[in-house]
């Protein structure tokens, strides 16, 4: 057994034809870990979902607290539903710095902040309130990513925010820079899960119990993006660029846009990020908003046990084999061959998955 | 899904670390738990090469029970 195996990873294969990309294919060998939670007592299930999932651990804890709870007949109370909320946002923001303050400026030569992003996310893991996190997030900010304070910096209007990208040494300027034009190819292609909330989630609820769903999720018969660019496709910083097609350009803002929300304190309502719905005899669902995007756990408890179990994760939205990825790399038309490669590597960093990944170029 | 593996330190290097579960070993960086103690026989949940988490002994012995029925399940349909 290899140690790689139950982790499991993607594979994209891109056939090149001078600089322009024929044909996408992705293979997954992400494993439905969800199914090994039957027979386990609800409690067990509670514990082990936490050991399993690292980068998003928190969310899958809290989605299988709130659905194990609601399959046995309980509502959250409001007090729990705003104590799940504080854990999912501080994981989610770690999740986002992480992608800025690391993967991005590997990808493009940049000097990590691995320091800066080590004593950061250990602060927001152990932000004790709201209002701690946010004071800890407008530090990091203020001073690194953005340059300015969040709250001057998400009113800017076209010709600030034009400025700030084209002169501001702060890093979220200087990765947008390097991203400029990037993924424009083909024009805007990208069609977003609208926001849900649980109970939008129930007439699925007999098609999320099948593996295969969970595999290759659809909404309305058709894979949908999710993530920062889904919630944030409205902000006027995000907007345009996604309506330009920049789209690439459009998800980094959109991380931004959010950091910059909850570093000014503003972070919705409880129930933006965590809800749930009975389905049913002894049939409980979850709904949690992750980094990545939506979160689902659906499970069934019979006579004290886990009967059933199923998870849709973000990765299997984005990465669907006629999914976000698989489209924009399908539209990809550049010089060279080199030229290419580089776009689709930008491109699957920006939609982010939680797996490892490579990328398999094939000859025409 | 981004399924963590649960691992025990057997030496560590300022912010480097090699760990072993099943036999099998990997380097594996620890910068992510600054701050944390660490010391060679912990467990920590590692994540395409990076430690994320600090677990207890029974915690990385519950998930490892649990990838054993995955693996299984897996072996299975194959």
């Amino acid at each position: 057994m290899s140690l790689s195996s139950p982790t499991g990873g993607l594979t994209f294969r891109l056939r090149l034809q001078r600089g322009r990309v024929t044909k996408v294919k992705i293979d997954s060998e992400r494993p439905q870990a969800a199914g090994s939670l039957k027979g386990k007592t609800p409690e067990q299930a509670m514990q082990l979902v936490p050991l399993l999932f690292s980068l998003c651990g928190g969310a899958q804890g809290v989605a299988a607290q709130a659905a194990l709870q609601a399959a046995q007949g309980m509502t959250p109370e409001a007090e729990q539903q705003a104590r799940w909320a504080g854990t999912v946002r501080r994981e989610a923001s770690t999740e986002h710095l992480w992608h800025l303050m690391l993967d991005w400026p590997q990808i493009f030569g940049l000097e990590r902040r691995e320091e800066e992003y080590a004593r950061c996310r250990h602060q927001c893991l152990q932000a004790k309130t709201d209002s701690d996190h946010a004071a800890v997030l407008e530090t990091i900010m203020a001073s690194g990513l953005l340059g300015m304070p969040s709250a001057d910096w998400l009113i800017q209007d076209q010709a600030a925010w034009a400025a700030w990208r084209e002169n501001s040494p702060a890093l979220g300027a200087q990765l947008l820079r390097r991203l400029e034009g990037a993924g424009s190819a083909g024009g805007s292609t990208t069609v977003c899960l609208p926001h849900t909330v649980a109970e939008d989630w129930v007439p699925l609820e007999q098609e999320i119990r099948s593996a295969a769903y969970c595999s290759v999720p659809t909404w309305l018969g058709e894979p949908r993006e999710t993530g920062a660019l889904a919630r944030q496709r409205g902000h006027a910083l995000v907007a345009p660029l996604l309506a330009a097609g920049r789209n690439i350009e459009a998800r980094l803002t959109a991380r931004l846009v959010e950091l910059a929300h909850w570093a000014c304190g503003e972070t919705g309502s409880a129930r933006d990020w965590i809800d749930v719905a009975q389905c049913g005899q002894n049939v409980g669902l979850a709904r949690v908003e992750t980094a990545r995007g939506v979160l689902v756990h659906r499970t069934l408890v019979e006579n004290g046990t886990v009967g059933e179990y199923a998870i849709v994760a973000p990765t299997e939205w984005n990465f669907h084999p006629h999914g976000a990825f698989a489209r924009e790399a399908s539209r990809i038309a550049e010089p060279d061959d080199a030229s290419a490669l580089r776009q689709a590597q930008w491109l699957a960093l920006s939609l982010d998955p939680c797996v490892a990944y490579e990328m398999v170029l094939e000859s025409a | 899904m981004c399924l963590a593996i649960p691992m025990q330190i057997i030496e560590i290097d300022g912010f480097n670390a090699r760990c072993t579960a099943k036999g099998v070993s990997r380097e594996v960086s620890l910068f992510l738990l600054q701050g944390e103690p660490l010391e060679t026989g912990d467990f920590v949940m590692v994540h395409t090469g990076y430690a994320r988490q600090k677990m207890t002994e029974q915690e990385a012995r519950s998930a490892w029970e649990l990838y054993d029925e995955l693996l299984a399940a897996m072996e299975t349909h194959e």
